[in-house]
C-alpha cells in the first residue's frame, strides 16, 4: 500500500517535471521578446535591457528554468543576476535592491505583461473555478445519476426514453453553444436576477448559488448526460446479476434492493470518472468562464495566451496538472475502499 | 468475400485448413451479424442517414455552389442593409441567398455553411485517423511485446493523460502558428490552420487508444486461438496481423466514430476562443464565432450553424453507439 502511493507519487512528480520542462522549451521556442511585452510603448534598448535583467531573462534558459524550480521551495527574489556562476554556469543572485520583486515560496514566477507575481494573479482567481466546478459537480451527479436510475428501473418506459433523447441530446450539444445561447437570450434580456458573477459561498451564499447557477448548469449538461447514461447501463447490468435475484428471493423489499445493493455496485466505476473529470475542470472550466466572463483561472489562461505571458501559462497548467494528478490518486485509493474486489499493490 | 460460410468449409479439404482460414470465417460472419444488427437498429441507421447526409454536402459542395451561384468569400453588399442587416426574411432569403446571409459582409450562408462543414469534417475524421492510428500501434506494440517497450510506452502515456489537455491545446496552438510564421508560413491559410490543428489534437488523443489497445491486446495474447498458432510454429508476425489485429477491428472502428464527433467539438472550441481556424476560411467555429455578436439581432444565422453543429455531433454520437451494440457480442438486441 505505502509502496503503491509512493510509486504513484513518483509518477505525479515526474509527470509535473516533463510538463514544466516541455513549458520551458516551448517558451524558448517562442520567436516574440517577453521582454518587449512587459516595457510597453516607450521602449528604448536601454529599457528593453532593463525590463530583461529585472526579469532574469538574460541569464540562460536551464538557469532559469532551475530558478523557478527552486522558487517552488524557496523564497525567490528577482534581483540582478550578477553574483559569481556556479559549477553548471548559472550566475547567482546579487544583493537585493529596493525595486527587486520578493516572491514568497511556492512562488510561481512574475508576470510580464501584467507586471504583478503569478501568485497574486492566480490567488483571487483560485477559489472561484473551485466554487464553480464544485458547484457544477453536484448538478451533473444529481441529475445524472437520478436520470440514469428512473431510467434503468423502467427500461423501454416512454420516461426512459425521454431520458435517454435528452442524454444522446446533452452529449451532442457543444458547451459553449449552450452556453452563449443562454448568455445571450437569458442574461442579457435580464430574465435572470442576477448576472453570472462570483460571491463567495461561504459570506454570501444565496447570491453565489444564484449568480453562478447558469454558469454551473452549463458546464454541467453535457456531463450529466453522459452520468445518466453510465448509470443507466451499469444499473441494468447489476439488476441481472445473481445476488439481485437472491436479494429478491429472500423476500427483501424492492426499494432495499435497488438501493442497498443494485446502486452501490451500479456507482462504484462513476467515482473514478467524477473524480478525473473533477480534476481536470479545476484547472479552469476554461470555456463556460470565457462564455459567461467568469474571472477565473480559465479566464486568466485565455488572457494569458493572446498577451504571449508565459509565467502565467505555466503556472496555471501546472497547476491543472497538479490537480488532475492528485485527483487521479485520491479516485484510485478510494476505489480500493470502495470496491471490496480491488486491492492496491 | 461474398461467400457463405457453409460454401468455405465445403471447398476446403481437411489439409487445407490452417487457422488463420477459420479465423476468417468467424471474423466474417461477425461482421454479417453485426451489419444485420445495425441495419435493424432505427436509431443508428438514423444517425447513419444524418452522417451521409452532411458527408454528401461536403463532398458536393463545389457542385451546390455553382448551381447556386454562390461561393463563402464574396461580399455582397447588395444583400445587406447599410446598417449591416440583411435584405430579406429570416436571415435575408432570398432567391439567391437560400439561406440567408451574413450580417455586413453579406457572404453567403449556404455556401460559408458548406464550406465549413467540409473543414470541420476533415480536420475531425483527419484528427481521429492520426489519433487512433498512432494509439493503435503503440497500444500493440505495448501489450504484445511487453517487458521495456511496455513500460516506457506506459509511462509516456500516463504522463501525457496528466496533462490537462484543453488548457494545452489553447497554450500551443498560437505558439506552433507563431513559430510558423517566423519561417515565412501563412499559418492563418486553412491549410496550416488545419495541419496544425490536426497535429495537437492527435498528440493529446493517442493515449486514450493506446491504453484501451494495450489491455485489448493484453488479454488476445492469452487466448487458446494465439496459443494453437503459436504452437503449430506461427511467425511473430503472422500471430499480430493475421491472429490479433483482425480481433482489434470492432474497438477500432467503434472508438473512431465516437471519437470524430468529440474532435468537431474540440475544433470549434478551440475557433471560439480564438486559437483555431480564423476568418474567412469557414468552419463551423468560425462561423459561430462570427456570428455571437449578431445573435439577438440576427438570430437565424447564430442557430442555423449551432444546428448544423449538433446535428452532425449528433448523427456521429448515434452510430457510434448503434455500431458498438452492433459490434458486442454480449448484447441482446
Amino acid at each position: 500500500m505505502i509502496r503503491y502511493i509512493l510509486r504513484r507519487l513518483l509518477l505525479a512528480v515526474l509527470t509535473l517535471f516533463v510538463l514544466s520542462v516541455v513549458c520551458y522549451g516551448l517558451f524558448y521556442a517562442i520567436p516574440t521578446d517577453p521582454a518587449a511585452v512587459s516595457c510597453s510603448k516607450q521602449c528604448t534598448p536601454q529599457n528593453l535591457a532593463g525590463a530583461r535583467h529585472k526579469l532574469e531573462l538574460d541569464i540562460p534558459i536551464q538557469c532559469q528554468y532551475l530558478r523557478f524550480v527552486k522558487g517552488l521551495v524557496t523564497e525567490r527574489h528577482y534581483a540582478n543576476m550578477t553574483g559569481p556562476k556556479d559549477f553548471i554556469g548559472c550566475p547567482s543572485v546579487g544583493a537585493a535592491t529596493p525595486e527587486s520583486y520578493n516572491c514568497a515560496a511556492p512562488c510561481l514566477g512574475y508576470s510580464f505583461a501584467r507586471d504583478t507575481g503569478v501568485n497574486d494573479l492566480i490567488g483571487p482567481k483560485l477559489p472561484v473555478t473551485v466554487s464553480l466546478t464544485l458547484y457544477a459537480a453536484i448538478l451533473w451527479i444529481l441529475m445524472g445519476v437520478g436520470a440514469g436510475i428512473v431510467s434503468a428501473l423502467k427500461p423501454r418506459s416512454l420516461m426512459d426514453r425521454v431520458v435517454m433523447v435528452l442524454a444522446l441530446a446533452g452529449v451532442s450539444l457543444p458547451t459553449f453553444f449552450t452556453g452563449l445561447t443562454i448568455q445571450k437570450f437569458v442574461v442579457d434580456q435580464g430574465y435572470w436576477p442576477i448576472r453570472p458573477d462570483y460571491f463567495s459561498p461561504f459570506s454570501q451564499p444565496w447570491f453565489f448559488l444564484q449568480a453562478m447557477f447558469l454558469p454551473a448548469f452549463v458546464l454541467a449538461i453535457a456531463n450529466a448526460a453522459i452520468y445518466a447514461r453510465l448509470t443507466r447501463a451499469n444499473m441494468l447490468e447489476t439488476l441481472n446479476e445473481d445476488y439481485i435475484r437472491t436479494a429478491r428471493a429472500k423476500g427483501l423489499r424492492e426499494r432495499r434492493v435497488v438501493v442497498k445493493h443494485a446502486l452501490r455496485a451500479a456507482l462504484t466505476p462513476l467515482v473514478t470518472i467524477a473524480g478525473l473529470d473533477i480534476g481536470a475542470l479545476l484547472g479552469g472550466a476554461i470555456i463556460t468562464e470565457k462564455v459567461f466572463n467568469i474571472q477565473g483561472l480559465g479566464f486568466l489562461i485565455v488572457d494569458a495566451v493572446n498577451n504571449l505571458d508565459f509565467p502565467v501559462i505555466t503556472a496555471v497548467t501546472l497547476l491543472a496538472a497538479a490537480f488532475i494528478v492528485f485527483l487521479n490518486l485520491i479516485v484510485d485509493l478510494l476505489y480500493g475502499v470502495i470496491d471490496p474486489k480491488v486491492r492496491l499493490s | 468475400m461474398t461467400q457463405s460460410v457453409g460454401e468455405t468449409e465445403l471447398g476446403h479439404t481437411p489439409e487445407m485448413v490452417p487457422q488463420e482460414s477459420g479465423a476468417e470465417i468467424r471474423g466474417r460472419s461477425l461482421w454479417q451479424i453485426a451489419l444485420r444488427r445495425l441495419r435493424r437498429d432505427k436509431a443508428a441507421m438514423f444517425g447513419v442517414g444524418l452522417v451521409l447526409f452532411f458527408v454528401l454536402l461536403a463532398l458536393l459542395r463545389p457542385l451546390l455552389d455553382l448551381i447556386a451561384g454562390v461561393d463563402p468569400f464574396t461580399f455582397d453588399a447588395s444583400s445587406v442593409t447599410s446598417a449591416g442587416l440583411p435584405i430579406g426574411p429570416i436571415g435575408g432569403i432570398s432567391a439567391h441567398h437560400w439561406l440567408g446571409v451574413e450580417p455586413s459582409t453579406g457572404r453567403d450562408l449556404m455556401a460559408r455553411l458548406l464550406y465549413g462543414v467540409a473543414t470541420s469534417l476533415i480536420v475531425s475524421v483527419v484528427s481521429a485517423i492520426v489519433a487512433v492510428g498512432v494509439g493503435v500501434v503503440t497500444g500493440i506494440a505495448a501489450g504484445y511485446f511487453g517487458g521495456w517497450v511496455d513500460s516506457l510506452i506506459s509511462r509516456i502515456v500516463d504522463v501525457l493523460l496528466g496533462f490537462p489537455q484543453l488548457l494545452f491545446l489553447i497554450a500551443l496552438t498560437p505558439l506552433i502558428a507563431n513559430r510558423l510564421n517566423s519561417f515565412g508560413i501563412d499559418s492563418t491559410s486553412p491549410f496550416w490552420r488545419g495541419l496544425i490543428l490536426v497535429m495537437v489534437i492527435s498528440v493529446f488523443g493517442w493515449p486514450y487508444f493506446t491504453r484501451v489497445i494495450r489491455g485489448q491486446v493484453l488479454s488476445l495474447r492469452e487466448r487458446e486461438f494465439v496459443d494453437a498458432a503459436r504452437t503449430v510454429g506461427a511467425s511473430g508476425g503472422h500471430i499480430l496481423f493475421r491472429q490479433i489485429l483482425p480481433n482489434l477491428w470492432a474497438p477500432i472502428i467503434v472508438f473512431t466514430s465516437l471519437i470524430i464527433p468529440v474532435y468537431i467539438t474540440v475544433e470549434a472550441s478551440l475557433a471560439y476562443l480564438g486559437v483555431g481556424f480564423v476568418t474567412p476560411t469557414a468552419s463551423l467555429g468560425v462561423i459561430l464565432q462570427d456570428a455571437v455578436s449578431w445573435s439577438t439581432v440576427v438570430p437565424s444565422y447564430f442557430f442555423l450553424p449551432g444546428l448544423v453543429l449538433f446535428l452532425i455531433v449528433l448523427g456521429f454520437n448515434i452510430f457510434g453507439d448503434g455500431l458498438r451494440d452492433a459490434l458486442d457480442p454480449r448484447s441482446s438486441h
